[in-house]
């Protein structure tokens, strides 16, 4: 019986999908977002995650990867039409991408060690 | 599989090209765990190197090629959704370090996208183009639909969070020696703002705290993101 849970588990996963589809044609947001969101206070007013939802979510995001293939692919339709500027666009990509990934982490490393300064329990301890 | 392709059978073509696509992906994860899971040799580029040929040598066009597999992008929906669990998990850690939390996505959402932009100021380049960069940094999912609402284009919006992602996951280790960062927590929250789901996937290559702070990064700059760009543009036009 444990697969029924498991196949009801994905299709509350795609339901959800579809309330926020009907949500997005009232709210200008994208319908994943939209039932993310209803899932996240599903979760909040059950106050727990049930295990067959657990054990299917993690399998769907450790996969999610397969489901980006054919949208990739279209590296190959762009390859061509931004030939020129190819070096400027990675270029400009890897460099915005490392000075926020520094940065970002500096702020959050710098607030969390003023927080623990002033709390007896430090960050690395919980 | 050439005589079988030309029968014309959508339903038939759309399960060949599947099985193709989910036999490329396995035969890539083999690849990437053979060359011990160096985040340079991440399996997003042997797919498309395998793909590539395939299509090559059977001629079919990238776009005939997403239209047989559009149920994969597709379920991209309903997988995001699932993100949810893991928000949910972590929303005692938010309740506790708000701000430490909060204010480094924020900025790190902000500058992400706004430097990526600048540094291409002066090329010639097309406004979808422009606008295909402003999602960067969140999950492909979030950032196709964003894409899409805000006039950038989905497909190129994708390759950019693709290469962004793997950028981040090569060389967060060199990044954080640079700037000093030694707290489990930032590095994390870091990865997943900045480089999304690859991003967060590395995270937990390093460790469990890195990659539960990553989670939280990943969720919150895609929901701020996919929630704050639109709004933006409907506001706006």
């Amino acid at each position: 019986m444990q697969w029924f849970k498991y196949a009801l588990a994905l299709l509350s996963l795609v339901g959800l999908w579809f309330i926020g589809l009907g949500l997005s044609t009232f709210i200008p947001l994208p319908a994943s977002l939209l039932g993310l969101l209803v899932l996240l206070l599903g979760l909040i007013w059950l106050k727990r995650i049930p295990n067959a939802l657990l054990i299917v979510s993690q399998f769907v995001l450790g996969h999610m990867l397969v489901l980006f293939v054919p949208a990739t692919m279209g590296i190959l339709l762009y390859a061509e039409t931004l030939a020129d500027n190819l070096p400027w666009l990675v270029l400009s990509i890897v460099i915005s991408t490392l000075l926020s990934l520094g940065i970002t982490a500096w702020i959050c490393q710098r607030l969390l060690q003023a927080k623990s300064a002033n709390a007896p329990i430090s960050d690395d301890n919980e | 599989m050439l005589s079988i392709y030309s029968a014309h059978n959508p339903y038939l073509s759309a399960i060949i090209w599947l099985a193709i696509t989910i036999g490329v992906y396995l035969i890539s994860l083999v690849i990437f765990r053979l060359l011990g899971r160096r985040p340079v040799f991440h399996p997003m580029i042997f797919c498309i190197a395998l793909l590539a040929v395939v299509l090559f040598y059977v001629g079919v066009g990238v776009k005939a090629y997403q239209a047989h597999t559009n149920v994969l992008t597709w379920l991209l929906g309903p997988a995001t959704v699932a993100l949810a669990v893991p928000l949910y998990t972590q929303l005692r850690s938010i309740r506790q370090n708000t701000l430490a939390i909060m204010l480094p996505i924020l900025i790190g959402g902000l500058i992400a996208p706004v430097l990526a932009l600048a540094g291409l100021y002066f090329l010639p380049l097309d406004n979808h183009v422009r606008l295909s960069l402003l999602t960067k940094s969140i999950t492909s999912p979030l950032a196709i639909e964003t894409s899409q609402h805000i006039g950038g284009i989905p497909g190129l919006a994708v390759v950019i969070v693709i290469f962004t992602g793997i950028v981040g996951a090569v060389f967060a280790s060199v990044v954080y020696r640079i700037f000093k960062i030694t707290s489990a927590s930032a590095q994390g929250l870091a990865l997943g703002t900045v480089a999304h789901a690859i991003g967060t996937a590395q995270g937990f290559q390093m460790n469990q705290k890195i990659g539960a702070f990553a989670t939280l990064g990943l969720c919150i700059n895609g929901v701020l993101t996919a929630i704050v760009l639109p709004l933006l543009f409907f506001l706006f036009s």
